[in-house]
C-alpha cells in the first residue's frame, strides 16, 4: 500500500490563493484574466489531488481528504458561474482531451 | 476483496443485457469501445444520483464521471480494450458534485464473449452521511 499524500501543503497553497484574492492581485482591469489563470490552476490541483489521493485504488478516501476536494470543487463551480459557458467548456474539453491522450500513450507503451 | 459478482455469469458475458442487469442489487454500468455508456441498471441510479436517460450514450470519463478519467480509472479501461481481456477489483471514493461514495469496482472484459466492458460496483460506505 502507498504513502497517503499529507493534505497540509495544499491547504496552504489554498489559503496563499486567497490572501492573493484579497490584495486583489488581478492585472489592472482584467479580472477576467485571473479567474481564468485560477479555474485552470484549481482545476489542476483538483485532479492532481484526487489522483493522488485515490492511489492505485487500493484504499478509500479519507474524510479530510474528501472535504478537501470538495472545497477546491466549490471553488471552481464559483468560477464557472463567473466565467462565459463556452470558455468553460474550451478549457474543461482541452484539459480533459490532453490528460486522455496521454493516458492512452502510456497504456500503449505497456 | 470480497467477490460480488455472480460467478455464474463470468462466461456469459454476451448475455448481459437490460433485463438482466434489474436482476442485481448492486450497480452495473457498461461502455463500449468508445467509452460511452450502453447499459446503466437502476441500483446503479439509486446509488450514484444520476438518472439513466442523463448518461445513456455520453461519455463516461469525460460527461459521467470526469473524477475517474485517471490512470487508475480510466487506465484499466484502456488496458482492457488494449489486451482484450480483464478481470481487475479496486476501491474508488466518487466524490466528483456527487454525494461522496466509496465503492468495491470490478472491471470485467472479455473480448471474446463481448466487446463491452463491465463496471460492477458495489458501495461500501455511505460517506454522505458522516459529512452531514
Amino acid at each position: 500500500m502507498s504513502a497517503q499524500p499529507q493534505a497540509y501543503l495544499e491547504d496552504a497553497f489554498l489559503l496563499a490563493l486567497d490572501a492573493l484574492g484579497e490584495q486583489r492581485f488581478s492585472t489592472s482591469g482584467s479580472r477576467e484574466e485571473q479567474d481564468l489563470l485560477l479555474y485552470f490552476c484549481l482545476q489542476s490541483l483538483w485532479q492532481l489531488l484526487n489522483n493522488a489521493y485515490q492511489g492505485d485504488g487500493d484504499r478509500f478516501l479519507q474524510r479530510e481528504q474528501i472535504q478537501q476536494l470538495q472545497d477546491i470543487d466549490e471553488r471552481i463551480v464559483e468560477l464557472e458561474g463567473k466565467l462565459p459557458s463556452e470558455l468553460v467548456a474550451d478549457a474543461r474539453r482541452c484539459m480533459f482531451s490532453y490528460v486522455a491522450r496521454l493516458d492512452a500513450e502510456a497504456e500503449s507503451r505497456v | 476483496m470480497k467477490e460480488f459478482f455472480p460467478q455464474a455469469w463470468r462466461n456469459q458475458l454476451a448475455r448481459i443485457d437490460k433485463q438482466q442487469i434489474e436482476q442485481w442489487g448492486f450497480g452495473v454500468i457498461a461502455l463500449d469501445t468508445a467509452a460511452r455508456v450502453v447499459l446503466f441498471n437502476s441500483a446503479e441510479e439509486r446509488l450514484s444520483g444520476l438518472p439513466r436517460a442523463e448518461v445513456i450514450g455520453k461519455d463516461f470519463f469525460v460527461d459521467v464521471a470526469p473524477c475517474t478519467a485517471s490512470r487508475l480509472f480510466r487506465g484499466r479501461y484502456l488496458r482492457a480494450r488494449e489486451e482484450g481481456q480483464l478481470d481487475e477489483h479496486f476501491f474508488y471514493t466518487f466524490t466528483y458534485r456527487i454525494r461522496p461514495i466509496s465503492a468495491h469496482v470490478h472491471m470485467l472484459h472479455d473480448s471474446k464473449q463481448t466487446a463491452l466492458v463491465f463496471l460492477f460496483l458495489d458501495r461500501a460506505v455511505p460517506l454522505f452521511e458522516d459529512l452531514g
